[in-house]
């Protein structure tokens, strides 16, 4: 653990370690990019040692903020090139098929229904862990809000990337398994 | 091998920003949305001051005052023939809205520093705004639901977005900003999108969380609590402790403050909270907010007489409770005076520029594929200015019909409007898109680097 120090110092290295990355950006040597995230690092770890959560999430604003003044500087330094003439689309699609909207409808439904059970049926499954383990029913129960958004994110993002229906629904069906056992 | 690798990783590319792309499809209008209004809902504060300019303010008030206007304010309703109030919520002055203010079932009041009732409270556009952040002017649950989704979907768009762009860190500064091709629109959705990635991670987390604790509290009630939604809340953030069922006098607010102001000098107390006052059971709670914390506060209990009954845990208590009383700070920005709010404001426009950029992107990459769809292009305009200018529309409103007008109306017909005549004006004059949203004369090596 760092000693404690005040927040301002870890905010100021953050700050740097912004500045290290953006100097330090498609040059050589690359260690002091290597350099800008171990700062960057120590910065949000000594922010967390002085001020916890609170700490890390002032500083990170530091940090998001310093980035956003660079852009903004690459920004207002981005030269205006030659205005492009309008080019009119190559060719003219195919209409959308009825096929298709059921083939999309589908998909969307999957994704919210079936999207929806199968996280709740795993935040039930880590709440169950959680009880298991001895925590507190705060905790427990904590736990299940807290994840339920984040596993939702996270079956949108695999189902969509499943190549095939019946893998979307094999994959559906093993999350709403995880229920089984906090039903029992 | 290499090859076999390199095309895996590839495909994940594709795959990855085709999710991305048909879930930003999807809610890309109403996400777009949600972020405008968060990002000025940040200053609610202060907007409320704006809009009740003559409201008393000051720096504190004493405990003595708080309880005089408690017992005018119930003794008025109970004159009135009002319903007994379930909640009586007092309003204590904080540094970014000093005022004292008493809201029951049936209405609010501005108190001044005697203990004398000043004012009505009319802040209904900065409630108006607050509302349409939260619930899309829908009906409670199903608009907080909705809003919730929301917050996932920005999560997962977050995710299939950094998945969808392996050069996220080697491209980390590049913005070509003014170009005249589509690089600058591409360059503008990526770096953005890259530099607010935690605000935007935090963001939809908090905000799903927030909104779907609902459906996740009905879940858990069904299971374990006999489908007692309130006891699965009350689990995280403490029960409330019912007083004497014999004791039906007026509550006693100025103790509890006092005994604040005497045993927890450092915590400020930011409401004091009326549970079923002159009913059997009443009990008070003060909330009052912990330095250097992420928690919105810690909840003081006390009986209807004033004797201190312990706390909710909220700053001390199970780790369970102190991550779910973050949320909201988090999630709201209000953990450090208005520099904080400042830096939430920019980084939520940045995030709505994501936003609108982003569907930009998606209708020049359908119009490449010979998909020439002027009306909608022009109804996505629509949404993209008409959003702050029916914004502006009901602060006008505001301004010009008073504190009754109808904000709902004026922003959804308006914005509804917007959008139709947009893409009937689209369709009439086969809109053409500005170069900036086709990568058609893009140099293709400026291309290479973006998944659009």
């Amino acid at each position: 653990m760092l000693p404690s120090q005040p927040l301002s110092l870890f905010a100021a290295l953050a700050v740097i370690a912004i500045l290290l990355l953006r100097s330090a950006w498609r040059r050589r040597p690359k260690w002091p990019v290597a350099a800008g995230w171990a700062a960057l690092s120590l910065a949000m770890v000594g922010a967390a040692n002085s001020a916890g959560a609170w700490g890390v999430t002032v500083t990170s604003i530091w940090a998001i903020g310093t980035a956003l003044g660079l852009l903004a500087v690459a920004a207002w330094r981005s030269p205006r090139s030659a205005s492009v003439r309008y080019r009119a689309a190559r060719s003219t699609a195919p209409p959308v098929e009825q096929r298709d909207t059921s083939r999309r409808l589908t998909t969307f439904l999957i994704l919210t229904i079936g999207g929806l059970a199968a996280s709740l049926a795993l935040a039930l499954g880590v709440r169950l862990l959680f009880q298991a383990a001895g925590n507190s029913d705060a905790d427990a129960n904590a736990a299940m809000l807290l994840l339920l958004p984040v596993l939702w994110a996270i079956l949108t993002f695999v189902l969509l990337i499943l190549t095939s229906r019946r893998q979307q629904f094999v994959f559906l069906a093993a999350c709403l398994a995880c229920v089984i056992p906090a039903l029992g | 091998m290499g090859k076999t690798g390199s095309s895996s990783s590839l495909a994940t590319v594709k795959k990855a920003l085709s999710a991305h792309s048909a879930i930003g499809l999807v809610v890309s209008a109403l996400l777009y949305i949600v972020c405008v209004t968060g990002a000025v809902s940040v200053l609610y504060p202060e907007m409320q001051r704006l809009e009740q300019p003559n409201a008393p303010e000051m720096t504190s008030i004493a405990p003595g005052m708080v309880q005089k206007a408690v017992e005018t304010v119930l003794a008025q309703e109970r004159a009135a023939g009002v319903a007994p109030t379930t909640h009586l919520y007092v309003h204590l002055p904080v540094e970014d809205l000093p005022r004292t203010t008493i809201t029951t079932d049936s209405g609010a009041v501005h108190i001044d520093r005697d203990g004398s009732i000043a004012m009505p409270e009319q802040i209904a556009w900065s409630d108006f705004l607050i509302a349409l952040h939260y619930t899309l002017s829908l009906p409670s649950i199903w608009g907080l639901t909705l809003v919730g989704v929301l917050g996932v979907m920005l999560i997962a768009l977050a995710m299939t977005g950094v998945v969808a762009l392996p050069r996220i860190f080697r491209d980390a500064f590049r913005l070509k900003a003014r170009s005249g091709s589509g690089v600058a629109l591409a360059d503008w959705h990526n770096r953005l999108s890259t530099w607010t990635l935690p605000f935007a991670l935090a963001l939809g987390f908090t905000g799903a969380a927030i909104g779907l604790g609902s459906i996740g509290a009905w879940t858990i009630a069904q299971v374990d609590y006999d489908g007692d939604t309130q006891a699965v809340f009350s689990s995280i953030f403490g029960e409330e402790r019912a007083g004497r069922k014999s004791f039906t006098g007026m509550p006693d607010v100025a103790g509890p403050l006092s005994q604040m102001q005497s045993n927890y000098p450092d915590v400020l107390p930011t409401y004091a909270i009326l549970h079923d006052p002159l009913q059997p059971g009443q009990h008070v709670q003060v909330v009052a907010e912990h330095s250097r914390r992420l928690i919105f506060g810690e909840y003081y209990e006390f009986d209807a007489e004033g004797n201190f009954r312990g706390t909710a845990g909220l700053a001390d208590g199970d780790i369970g409770r102190q991550a779910a009383a973050s949320n909201y700070k988090l999630h709201f920005g209000n953990f450090g005076g208005l520099p904080v709010k400042i830096a939430y404001l920019v980084f939520g426009a940045a995030l709505s520029v994501v936003c609108a950029t982003g569907m930009f992107i998606w209708l020049a990459k359908r119009r490449r594929k010979g998909h020439v769809e002027p009306a909608l292009h022009a109804a996505w305009h629509g949404v993209v200015w008409g959003c702050p200018a029916m914004l502006l529309a009901t602060a006008f409103a505001r301004i010009t019909l008073g504190n009754d007008a109808p904000f709902i109306a004026i922003f959804w017909i308006g914005l509804g409007l917007t959008i139709t005549l947009s893409a009937f004006w689209g369709v009439r004059n086969r809109f053409k898109p500005g170069p900036s949203a086709d990568l058609d004369d893009a140099p293709k090596s400026a291309l290479k680097s973006r998944p659009l």
